[in-house]
C-alpha cells in the first residue's frame, strides 16, 4: 500500500498558511499574475504517516490498521483559550 | 434506513470524523472519493423509456443511487488520471469525468450538504457581500474590478489601508504557498495594472477587536471567537497563524444569528463557515462565507460539535 505523504495537500485543504515575518505585505515580483505577491508559505505540519483503508474507507497507521481520525481529539493543532469549560456549544 | 453518501478525496480527516460518527449512530454510510475518480471507482447510468438507475462502486462498496438518502459533498474536481494523458486528453478526460457526477445533482430526490450547484452560486464573494448587505450585515467598503484605474481610484478615495483578496486559492501557483489577505502597499500598487489578468477584490481595511468564525450546520450556528489580534502574524489575517492564535466558544448576539440563517437561506445553503471581524465599538463586519469551509482544527480546538451536528443532519435528511 501506498504511504501518503500530504503535508502540501493537508494545507490546502484546510486553505491555511503559516505565520511569516513579512505577515501582509506585499513583496516583489516579477509574476504576470498580481496575486503571486500575496503567497506565503504555509505553517509546518506533522502528518503521519498513513495508508488509505478501503474497507474502513478511511486513513488508518500503516502499521497497526487503527484509523488515524477517529474522533475530535486526534488532530490537535490550536490553542484554546483557558477557563471555557462551560462555554456555550452552540447557538440553538 | 437510506444510505449517507460522502463525496470527497481519500485524505480528508474531516469525512473520516463524520463517518465514524455516521458508524457510531448506526448509519449506512459509503465514501466515494471523487477526486480519485475515475481511476478508482466507476460510475453507471442505466436509462431507458421505462427505467432509470445507477450505481456508484467505491472501494469495495456497491451503492445502488436508489439507497441513497443524503449526501455531503466536499470535492468536485476528479484528478484521478494516469500521468501518461496528454494534456488535450487530460484535459477532455477530466471535463467527462465531471460532466458524469455533475448528473447526480438532477437523477435523484437527495438532500444535499450543500448542493454543489447553490454552493457554486454561494461561493462568489460579490454575490456574498451584496446579499449580506441586502440583509443588513454592515460589510466592509469594497471594489472587484480587473480596472487598474478603478483600483487607484479607491485607493486615493480610502482614508484607510486598503486590502488585496483573491476569490479563490490557488492551486499550486507556488508549491507549498498559500494565498492570504495583504495590504496594498506601494510596492504592490506598482503592480497594479497585473490585475487586468485576474480581477481582485480590494477592500477598506476594517479595525479589529477579535474575529469570529460562525458554522451553520442546518439550523445550528457554532461560533468561536479569534483572538487574532494577539498574535502579530494573525492580526490581518488569521490564516497566517492559525496554530498560534486563540479560539474560544461563543454566543454571538441574536441579530446576527437571524441574519446567518437568512443568508444561507437565501443561497439554498444547510452548510457554511462565516467569517466575521468584530470592531472595538463591537460592531460585527460580514467578510465572507465558504460553503465548504473546513472545520476540523476549529472543533479540535474547541470542543464544538460539528461532526456531531452534520452526522445528524445527514441522517436526518432535512433541516429541523
Amino acid at each position: 500500500m501506498r504511504i501518503y505523504r500530504l503535508h502540501h495537500w493537508f494545507l490546502a485543504v484546510l486553505g491555511i498558511g503559516a505565520a511569516s515575518s513579512l505577515a501582509g505585505t506585499a513583496g516583489a515580483s516579477s509574476s504576470a499574475v498580481f496575486a503571486k505577491q500575496f503567497l506565503d508559505k504555509g505553517a509546518p505540519m506533522t502528518i503521519p504517516e498513513m495508508v488509505y483503508d478501503p474497507e474502513l474507507q478511511m486513513m488508518v497507521d500503516p502499521a497497526t490498521g487503527v484509523p488515524i481520525y477517529k474522533n475530535n481529539t486526534d488532530m490537535k493543532l490550536a490553542k484554546v483559550t483557558a477557563g471555557c469549560g462551560d462555554c456555550p456549544k452552540y447557538d440553538p | 434506513m437510506k444510505t449517507v453518501l460522502l463525496i470527497t478525496a481519500r485524505f480528508d480527516p474531516a469525512a473520516d470524523l463524520v463517518l465514524a460518527e455516521l458508524r457510531s449512530r448506526g448509519a449506512r454510510c459509503v465514501r466515494w472519493n471523487t477526486r480519485e475518480f475515475p481511476i478508482e471507482s466507476r460510475l453507471s447510468y442505466w436509462l431507458s423509456n421505462s427505467d432509470f438507475h445507477g450505481e456508484i462502486a467505491s472501494d469495495n462498496h456497491a451503492l445502488d443511487l436508489a439507497d441513497i438518502g443524503s449526501i455531503w459533498w466536499q470535492w468536485d474536481e476528479p484528478v484521478g488520471f494516469p500521468p501518461e494523458l496528454s494534456g488535450a486528453e487530460r484535459r477532455f478526460a477530466e471535463s467527462e469525468a465531471r460532466l458524469a457526477i455533475a448528473a447526480l445533482m438532477t437523477v435523484g430526490d437527495f438532500f444535499w450538504v450543500n448542493h454543489p450547484a447553490r454552493e457554486r452560486v454561494a461561493g462568489s464573494k460579490p454575490a456574498q457581500l451584496l446579499v449580506a448587505s441586502q440583509l443588513g450585515f454592515d460589510i466592509p467598503n469594497t471594489v472587484v474590478t480587473n480596472d487598474p484605474d478603478k483600483v487607484r481610484h479607491f485607493l486615493a478615495s480610502s482614508r484607510k489601508q486598503v486590502v488585496y483578496k483573491g476569490f479563490s486559492q490557488p492551486d499550486n501557483m507556488e508549491p507549498g504557498k498559500a494565498l492570504f489577505t495583504g495590504v496594498l502597499t506601494e510596492e504592490a500598487v506598482a503592480n497594479i495594472d497585473l490585475i487586468k489578468l485576474t480581477p481582485g477584490i480590494f477592500q477598506e481595511r476594517v479595525d479589529k477587536d477579535y474575529e469570529v468564525r460562525s458554522t451553520v450546520v442546518g439550523s445550528k450556528i457554532f461560533s468561536a471567537r479569534i483572538n487574532s489580534q494577539a498574535h502579530a502574524d494573525g492580526a490581518l489575517d488569521w490564516r497566517r497563524a492559525l496554530h498560534d492564535v486563540e479560539y474560544e466558544p461563543i454566543s454571538i448576539p441574536e441579530d446576527i444569528r437571524q441574519k446567518i440563517l437568512l443568508f444561507v437561506r437565501r443561497f439554498g445553503l444547510v452548510y457554511g463557515a462565516f467569517d466575521f471581524i468584530v470592531t472595538p465599538d463591537s460592531r460585527y463586519v460580514f467578510l465572507e462565507v465558504n460553503p465548504s469551509g473546513q472545520y476540523m482544527w476549529l472543533e479540535c480546538a474547541t470542543g464544538l460539535g460539528i461532526t456531531s451536528a452534520l452526522a445528524h443532519l445527514l441522517i436526518r435528511g432535512a433541516v429541523e
